[in-house]
């Protein structure tokens, strides 16, 4: 069995927190921390990029980085630097969608292991 | 990038009484302002639901939850302590053993959980044919399902770490520094204590 037929409440309930990150997190923004975070958990070559990632871009994906590697060794300047990117009360909201593209793609790969994956 | 060490390896263990500071504007509850609350609630209906899943034994519950309070470094998740499973025996010497499980007297049942932990919080796609073998050896599919959503659930805590709002000092501890709590019906957190009398 999948982990959607073992729970699904669960997965309802984080597939609707992560489709409201996608409405609240602008779209190229959480396409490049899918790309990263796939990149690294899969330890593959992220897809090639026809443009310049921008200062917003960098400095969204350092904290996506660290948090990826190792949040307890996060740095205030890295926080600073996403920060300085979004409104007040945004950073946590990008903080939280971040979360969740990471928990997701780990549950994939970790179930698909286990379980045999999400349908 | 600051690493505690090279690459995606598990560490055995994580400093506590970390120094981090809020990293963000908190209201006077401690919380963040300004997020959206519809993700708020969502992702609070998140963790209720996955709370609400009970087919994991306290103590299997405990161990994954402190596994991932010590990997991150949440102060207030390592400052916690499930009264459920403390009534099933997890005292404070069994819950010091999350950090070198692997020489621990711990039951290999709980020994595989917590590879299970490392290998997710780490790199899942690493995880070995062994491990998968073991988990199949001591968990049902049901078991391990739950075991999987506990710890997207336990680590919302990096979101916390990340912003600097882990801190602990809002919590009333006792002698041993920890508080007590359970979760309701609904799977959400409550009965916050600084002690704990086992229901003997």
């Amino acid at each position: 069995m999948t982990l959607e037929d073992l729970q699904p409440d669960a997965l309802a309930a984080f597939d609707a927190a992560r489709a409201r990150a996608a409405e609240l997190i602008d779209p190229g923004l959480l396409r490049a921390v899918r790309d990263r975070v796939t990149a690294t958990l899969e330890g593959t070559a992220g897809p090639s990029r026809d443009y310049e990632p921008g200062a917003r871009e960098i400095d969204c994906l350092a904290l996506v980085d660290q948090m990826l590697i190792d949040v307890s060794s996060m740095s205030d300047e890295t926080v600073a630097g996403a920060n300085r990117h979004f409104a007040a009360g945004g950073l946590w909201d990008f903080v939280a969608s971040a979360y969740l593209m990471e928990a997701g793609i780990r549950l994939d790969i970790a179930s698909a292991r286990l379980l045999g994956g999400r349908p | 990038m600051t690493t505690r060490s090279s690459g995606l390896t598990p560490q055995p263990s994580a400093p506590t009484g970390s120094g981090r500071q809020v990293r963000v504007e908190c209201g006077a509850d401690g919380r963040p302002l300004g997020r959206d609350p519809e993700l708020v609630t969502l992702l609070g209906e998140y963790q209720d639901a996955v709370v609400r899943s009970h087919h994991l034994d306290a103590v299997t519950t405990e161990l994954v939850r402190l596994r991932c309070a010590r990997q991150h470094d949440c102060r207030i998740c390592q400052t916690l302590r499930l009264a459920d499973a403390a009534e099933s025996g997890v005292d404070e010497g069994m819950a010091g053993k999350v950090d070198h499980y692997e020489r621990s007297d711990l039951a290999e049942r709980h020994k595989v959980a917590l590879r299970i932990v490392d290998a997710f919080i780490w790199r899942p796609a690493d995880m070995s044919d062994e491990l998968v073998e073991q988990a199949h050896g001591q968990f049902s599919d049901a078991e391990l399902a739950e075991l999987l959503l506990d710890i997207t659930k336990w680590s919302t805590q990096k979101i916390h770490v990340a912003l600097g709002t882990d801190g602990a000092d809002r919590l009333a501890v006792g002698e041993a520094g920890v508080s007590y709590f359970t979760f309701d019906e609904e799977g959400r957190a409550t009965g916050f204590t600084p002690t704990h009398a086992p229901a003997i």
